[in-house]
């Protein structure tokens, strides 16, 4: 197995480990959307939404780069 | 991940403040306590966002070789590297006010004790970026794979090994659903509680109020019976009935077991 195959594995597990992530994500995010209970504007609330914001351009761009790394 | 970063910390600022009683200097040195955190999240969050303005340049710039990758990832750690001692000596302080003062319940407790080991793991997730990026491989060496030296098994593993402890692991704590408890619903709950405490404390203050408003009462109308009583006395005609009486439990204090031992003291 040459490294470019060791590496390739590599990016595509890590990109696979990602996209679990974004499902992941795209769940967790859902569940306060489409639960009945009230989430008032707080302050803790509002930190939140950052940190799932943040997260999920994070996870994109990673699991984007791991899919172009693969690629090549 | 750094905006993740100082949101965390954020975070673990309101969750040990709404999750412990305040009382002592926290407690009285409240409001500058408060203007403390304000000049803190303001002065760490411009930090983020500048680093974020100052990351998106050099990324620009490297893609574009202007700037070699090896300065790109210099300039990203010592951003990173003031950013950590910064939220750190934060929650430092943070900790230091906090200190000693007593948790609302022991779920709060857990909670904030969880929050703090993913916050661990992160900081040890940036220690290893960065002595992976300063001694060992990273992403940006993927151009020396051409190289036959460097066209080895190890490579491969090391750089996994880079990736899992320094990307997907503090990734999955935070996935966790505790986190998004903490963030969403459980945090929510642990206010509800400090709410119901508070509420139970006003409740039992309320009802001592009562009971002792209920004492007052009753010391009222024991003054009031007390009152009557002594009007009844010093009136003439319980006056005669109470002489009269009087002199019968006199009588009967002065005999012993039925015997009259002053008889003098009867007849007068």
């Amino acid at each position: 197995m040459s490294a470019n195959s060791n590496l390739g594995l590599l990016f595509f597990v890590v990109a696979l480990i990602y996209m679990c992530f974004l499902v992941t994500l795209i769940c967790r995010t859902a569940t306060p959307i489409f639960s009945c209970a009230k989430y008032p504007n707080k302050r803790p609330m509002q930190v939140f939404r950052a940190f799932y914001g943040s997260l999920w351009v994070q996870t994109i761009l990673n699991s984007s780069l791991y899919w172009v790394l693969f690629s090549n | 991940m750094s905006l993740d970063y100082a949101l965390m910390y954020l975070q673990l600022e309101d969750m040990n403040r709404r999750a412990r009683v305040q009382g002592g200097i926290a407690y009285m040195k409240k409001e500058h306590h408060e203007k403390l955190s304000k000049i803190m999240n303001i002065v760490s969050f411009s930090y983020v966002g500048i680093f974020i303005l100052v990351q998106t340049t050099v990324m620009v710039l490297t893609v574009v070789n202007v700037v070699e990758p090896k300065a790109f990832l210099v300039e990203l750690n010592s951003l990173i590297g003031v950013l950590m001692i910064f939220l750190n000596g934060f929650a430092l302080v943070n900790y230091c006010r906090n200190a000693g003062n007593p948790y609302l319940s022991e779920k709060n407790k857990k909670y904030v004790r969880n929050f703090k080991l993913v916050i661990i793991l992160w900081n040890l997730a940036f220690i290893t970026k960065f002595f992976m990026s300063s001694f060992g491989v990273n992403i940006i060496d993927i151009q020396m794979i051409e190289d036959p030296s460097q066209n080895d098994f190890w490579y491969s593993v090391e750089t996994f090994a880079n990736i899992m402890f320094t990307e997907i692991i503090p990734f999955w704590f935070v996935l966790d659903k505790k986190i998004i408890k903490i963030f969403t619903v459980k945090f929510l709950e642990i206010q509800d509680n400090s709410e119901m405490i508070l509420a139970e404390r006003s409740n039992s203050e309320t009802s001592s109020r009562s009971s002792s408003v209920e004492l007052e009462k009753d010391n009222e109308e024991g003054v009031i019976r007390t009152n009557q009583d002594l009007v009844a006395k010093l009136s003439p005609v319980s006056r005669a009935e109470s002489a009269h009486s009087e002199e019968e439990s006199l009588a009967l204090r002065l005999t012993n077991v039925g015997h009259t031992v002053f008889q003098e003291a009867v007849i007068q």
